[in-house]
């Protein structure tokens, strides 16, 4: 009797505390780990990770300059435009406000290397501006957003479009399948730095994706039919002839 | 926005570099100095530079920290419970089919200490970043050679930010009164037009801005400068 009465008490509290979890995961917003999360190594670690795909992006990035000068605005716009997009909060189904990353656009449009530039900046600016993410952290976010769901995106959409794949499909999947990528390595980065003290890490890795899976699996959807329309209205203006063909690689 | 009081408070004219050695020295030794009651202190004497050295309202700073707080429990709350198989030594636990969830001893004392650092973490970062303008933190970034191609489309960006942040709240209001976000279907149509409306725009401004830069004889680079704190910075 008495065990039952204490089980049942105890249900209650973990029922708070679940529902707790819920509400609170609601607004996470594009999943970015925050300022002083991980451990320094792990810290350290994705950065080093990181830090070659930077150079080598800003390495071609800058080859391109050197002909095309006038790029570098083009490239600053993206990044604007990539760091705009996450004031658009979007009404989602769960009710909680969150945001695009804008990564599987920016790799259909611009390449992977040229996304890894503009998804670190769009980043940092996030960190300065909004107080979204962090410094130490920045490593590991880039790592997840702007490297694994760049060639993720431009992986699939450059097989996908040799395979004779519906335009719109192809450009669905690669962006909303990097947007869930970038949140499984998210939830990996976090599995990994704190491996659950019973379970492990694979324990903890299913701890964070269930958690995040809330927001993330909507917003992924949503991104994905968002960048749809976007490179739809893209190929419109291009063959009304409002965009000059210099303008955007032929893609 | 942050940016407006980065530019108006007290400390907006100090010297840049110090501003940024001294949020980074703090935040990197919340990482070696594992002590909850260090990491408090730090909080606190972080907070207390913002708000009453720099004089950041308080409501302001306030909001920030908690939209901040918002990102950090979810993770620190995930990693106070554990779901195991069998069983272990949990100070609170409960059955879910055949899982355990449950607290144990080191859940709680890693929870604390990540939710300590990161709070302390974040108020590090609002105090460089409620202190020091962008251009500032520009001229610091030349200052430790970082890459000129980084720097320069860092720069531009910050330019065309503002830029879009004004006509993305532009077209929102136009499209919310001709019944735009009204459910989750018509937000989505809405944002799309929306983006690529500003697409459009972003490419002829684009197409413009080369027009300008040609007239001025753009030799092809642009130029950061680092200046020591003056006035009208």
């Amino acid at each position: 009797m008495k065990r039952t009465k204490n089980t049942k008490r105890n249900m209650t509290f973990v029922g708070i505390v679940f529902l707790m979890v819920l509400l609170a995961a609601q607004p996470v917003n594009a999943m970015h780990i925050m300022e002083g999360f991980l451990p320094i190594g792990w810290a350290v670690f994705w950065w080093v990770l990181s830090l070659p795909f930077i150079a080598f992006g800003l390495y071609q990035v800058g080859k391109i300059f050197k002909d095309k000068p006038e790029q570098k605005v083009l490239l600053a716009i993206a990044t604007a435009f990539t760091f705009a997009l996450s004031a658009f909060k979007l009404p989602s189904v769960t009710g909680s406000s969150s945001h695009m990353t804008g990564i599987g656009l920016g790799a259909i449009v611009l390449g992977p290397f040229a996304t890894v530039v503009v998804g670190t900046i769009a980043l940092l600016f996030q960190a300065l501006l909004l107080a979204h993410g962090g410094l130490t952290t920045l490593g590991a976010n880039v790592f997840s957003m702007a490297i694994v769901g760049s060639f993720v995106a431009y992986g699939i959409y450059k097989g996908l479009s040799k395979l004779n794949v519906p335009k719109a499909l192809t450009v669905f999947l690669a962006a909303c399948i990097a947007d869930l990528v970038t949140y499984i390595t998210t939830s990996i980065q976090l599995g990994l730095a704190f491996p659950d003290p019973v379970g492990g890490m694979t324990a903890s890795v299913a701890k964070f994706l269930s958690i995040f899976a809330i927001t993330q699996i909507p917003l992924a959807i949503i991104e994905g039919i968002l960048t749809v329309l976007v490179v739809n209205a893209i190929y419109q203006y291009k063959e009304k002839g409002i965009i000059s063909n210099e303008t955007l690689a032929d893609n | 926005m942050i940016d407006r009081f980065a530019h108006t408070n007290k400390l907006s004219n100090a010297n840049p570099t110090v501003k940024v050695v001294v949020s980074l020295i703090m935040l990197l030794s919340v990482f070696f100095i594992s002590e909850p009651l260090y990491m408090a202190g730090v909080f606190g004497v972080m907070m207390a530079c913002t708000l009453l050295w720099a004089k950041i309202p308080g409501r302001i700073y306030l909001h920030t920290l908690i939209f901040d707080s918002i990102f950090i429990i979810p993770g620190a709350l995930a990693l106070l419970f554990t779901i195991s198989k069998g069983g272990g030594d949990y100070l609170v636990a409960f059955n879910f089919f055949q899982f355990t969830i449950g607290i144990t001893t080191a859940n709680l004392v890693l929870a604390s200490l990540v939710f300590c650092r990161a709070m302390s973490g974040v108020s590090c970062m609002l105090f460089l970043i409620y202190t020091t303008p962008v251009m500032q933190i520009a001229g610091v970034m030349k200052k430790a050679h970082i890459s000129n191609t980084f720097l320069e489309i860092f720069i531009l960006t910050y330019r065309f930010i503002f830029d879009y942040w004004d006509k993305i709240k532009i077209m929102a209001t136009a499209q919310e009164l001709r019944f735009g976000y009204r459910n989750v279907k018509v937000s989505i149509q809405s944002i799309a037009m929306m983006l690529s409306n500003l697409i459009l725009m972003a490419i002829q401004s684009y197409e413009e801005m080369t027009k300008t830069l040609e007239l001025k004889q753009y030799q092809g680079d642009f130029h950061v400068s680092y200046r020591k704190g003056l006035k009208n910075d």
